[in-house]
Parts: structure tokens; C-alpha cells; sequence
């Protein structure tokens, strides 16, 4: 109930976030090359930046609810241990990755194999930290 | 290490979540505890003893 609850949380950040924008594009829009039409544009930039803290902060709420923030509850050794098996899956997909960049090299750009190898290793942690809590704890 | 704890609640009539939120650690932790899936830290076992009113050795038990 509380993930859901959570869940929730983070899409009405979202909501928000996305109504804001469709707002101030509309604005923007309707503007166009008035002398107030730099603001929306900066609105709208600001809001992109905010809407991560805000998520950050629902997760930050939810965890003091949830008491998951403690130092001795088992998230924090969820944590170290999905921490460890992902430094080790680091290793061996960066090889990995490095030795398709010298095979396909000409074809990939060294930032988007870097951003590929990135997103892979971030996702591979919340697998891990998933799959690891549902052991420990279910 | 085997642990009395899922005994212990019983014999309060508490929930997970009740005794989570009386020793401040959430209820997954409570429940991993409780199956013997994570050992506590030292701190958090004492508090453990401190709430059910009986020693550390009263709860926690090695295995042979």
C-alpha cells in the first residue's frame, strides 16, 4: 500500500511537472516574439530542473515514513549488497563494452556507447536491489 | 542465527508494523528479521531486548 502510495507521489510530481510545461508551451505559443517571451522558455527550464528534487524529496518523505532511512533497517544492506554485485557487473560489462567499441568503433559514438554502458549499469542496480530485497524480505 | 522475534510479537499481539515502528526500522526489515534472513546490528538488538523486556540471548540464539 505504501509503494503504491509512493508511486503515486512520484506521478503526481510528474502530473504536475508536465501540466506546468504544457502550460507555460502554451504561453510561449501565444507570445511569440513579444517582450515577454524569454519567460515562459525560463520557466520552463526551471521547472525541468526542479521536478528531480521534487521527485527526491517524495522519496526522501516516503522513506522517513516507511522508516527505510535507518541505519540498521535491512534497505542499507540491500543497498551495500546490490552496491557490490553491481561494481563486479561494472567490470565486466566496461571490458565488454571496451571491446565492442574497438569491433564497431566506427560505427557507435564513444559518448553514446558511454551513455549505453551507463544507463545499463543504473538499471542492472535496481534489478539487483529488487531482486535482492524481494529475497531478504518476502 | 535463529531469533524468538516473530514469537515474541505474538505474544504481544502486535503487527509487523507496530513493533517496525517501535524499534524505528521498517516493516521488510522486521519481516527478514523475523525469518532469519538478516541479523540485526548490535544497537537495534538491544533495542529489540529493551522493547520485549528480555535479554539479547533471550531472542537471539547461533545455530549449532
Amino acid at each position: 500500500m505504501k509503494s503504491s502510495s509512493l508511486a503515486l507521489k512520484y506521478l503526481a510530481v510528474i502530473a504536475v511537472a508536465l501540466a506546468l510545461i504544457a502550460v507555460l508551451a502554451a504561453w510561449s505559443a501565444a507570445v511569440q516574439d513579444g517582450p515577454w517571451n524569454a519567460v515562459p522558455r525560463v520557466l520552463m527550464v526551471c521547472v525541468v530542473i526542479f521536478t528531480g528534487p521534487a521527485v527526491m524529496v517524495a522519496k526522501k518523505q516516503n522513506a522517513m515514513m516507511v522508516r527505510s532511512d535507518s541505519a540498521e533497517g535491512i534497505e542499507r544492506e540491500v543497498a551495500l549488497r546490490a552496491s557490490s554485485a553491481v561494481f563486479y557487473d561494472a567490470l565486466v560489462l566496461i571490458t565488454a563494452f571496451g571491446a565492442s567499441f574497438l569491433i564497431f568503433g566506427d560505427y557507435a559514438h564513444p559518448a553514446f556507447m558511454t551513455i549505453v554502458l551507463l544507463v545499463t549499469l543504473i538499471v542492472m542496480y535496481f534489478i539487483r536491489h529488487a531482486i535482492i530485497l524481494k529475497k531478504l524480505a518476502q | 542465527m535463529k531469533n524468538r522475534v516473530a514469537e515474541l510479537r505474538s505474544s504481544k499481539n502486535l503487527s509487523q508494523e507496530e513493533l517496525a515502528q517501535a524499534v524505528g526500522i521498517s516493516r521488510q526489515s522486521v519481516i527478514a528479521i523475523e525469518k532469519g534472513r538478516f541479523n540485526p546490528s548490535l544497537p537495534l538488538g538491544l533495542r529489540l531486548g529493551k522493547f520485549f523486556e528480555v535479554s539479547v540471548e533471550d531472542i537471539f540464539e547461533l545455530d549449532d
